[in-house]
């Protein structure tokens, strides 16, 4: 639970940012939702299968010696770089294209409603965090929330603000 | 901190490395030498190349030419040699496969390679023995994998401090 009980740089926005992405989920369990973890467990599953296929040609070259006549080395590294560069391409297009700016993935533990929340900084000189929060595919909102109104002058964040902020997010839907 | 992030943190880490070691391995695929780069460690091709140059290799040349700049390694001897070509034989085997012997001497050195070879071996197998011929070479910038080579202290320096800025940064 970093962030919430240590004080953040708040002349860094990248310390900011972080800090109220590792609070999205406890903001979010007091509404009630339940994170799921699937995008990134994705992209930890195919990032150290990549892992193990470089440390397996790793000890390929130390039991063969790195030796290129050896045509079972050779092929395997074939396979193995190959193999590795494709999960590195398939890693770049997951992150590109299904996580984006996903910080957060849960589900309603009353009627099984699936969030995501998208937030992102606009750039290191812009203290706003911009928020879409997205309900089973459908927009449902839009929040470009200020570091200020959820940070104390310490540095510290309050959760109590950020859960206010995506209380209101979340019930303009209902109307 | 929960257990994915700090998953997340390792695997930049081996990403970074993993990566480094996949590129090597591919550009050896790719120029088909097992030590694609190698940085000069003596001044024997002075002054073509100096102590600390880098040099990019080209292995797939199906014979090399009198004139060219090799890299080699001698059997049980394993740091490679850079020297030029000086003579070279083309001989065929009762297999009717042509094999390319060379004779390499350093520029700056007064006498050719044959006491460098092999024991009883008086030439090179363009085959077996050639790691790739030098196709283009950045100067000096080698010097560090000197430094961190001879100086042990270098090494471990250089080691912790990559570890620490991939922990550390989350950017």
């Amino acid at each position: 639970m970093s962030g919430i009980t240590k004080p953040v740089n708040l002349y860094s926005v990248a310390e900011l940012r972080n800090a109220t992405d590792d609070a999205l989920p406890l903001a979010l369990s007091k509404l009630g939702y339940e994170q799921s973890f699937s995008l990134i467990d994705t992209k930890l599953a195919i990032g150290y299968v990549a892992t193990i296929l470089a440390g397996s040609l790793y000890y390929l070259e130390k039991k063969y010696n790195n030796d290129f006549s050896n045509l079972t080395y050779y092929y395997s590294m074939v396979a193995l770089v190959v193999g590795y560069f494709a999960l590195n391409g398939l890693l770049w297009l997951h992150g590109k294209y299904r996580e984006k700016d996903i910080k957060y993935v849960g589900i309603n533990k009353n009627n099984q409603k699936k969030i995501s929340i998208e937030a992102r900084v606009e750039n290191n000189t812009t203290p706003i965090y911009k928020v879409t929060v997205i309900e089973n595919n459908r927009l449902l909102g839009k929040q470009d929330i200020p570091f200020t109104g959820i940070f104390d002058e310490d540095g510290f964040i309050h959760i109590d603000q950020l859960v206010e902020i995506f209380t209101r997010l979340l019930q303009e839907k209902e109307k | 901190m929960n257990i994915r992030q700090q998953l997340v943190q390792l695997l930049n880490l081996a990403m970074v490395l993993s990566t480094a070691f996949m590129f090597w391995k591919g550009l050896g695929l790719v120029t088909n030498s097992n030590s694609p780069i190698v940085v000069v460690l003596s001044g024997s091709m002075e002054p073509a190349f100096q102590r600390g140059d880098i040099l990019f290799l080209w292995n797939r040349d199906k014979y090399v030419d009198i004139g060219d700049v090799v890299v080699y390694e001698v059997k049980g001897k394993p740091i490679p040699i850079v020297h030029r070509v000086l003579r070279e034989h083309k001989v065929t085997n009762k297999d009717r496969k042509v094999r390319q012997l060379l004779l390499t001497k350093g520029d700056n050195n007064p006498t050719d390679d044959l006491s460098l070879y092999a024991h009883k071996s008086n030439y090179l197998d363009r085959d077996e023995d050639v790691l790739g011929t030098v196709k283009a070479y950045l100067p000096k910038v080698g010097y560090v994998t000197i430094l961190i080579t001879e100086n042990k202290y270098a090494k471990l320096g250089l080691l912790g401090l990559m570890a620490l800025s991939t922990l550390l940064t989350r950017e």
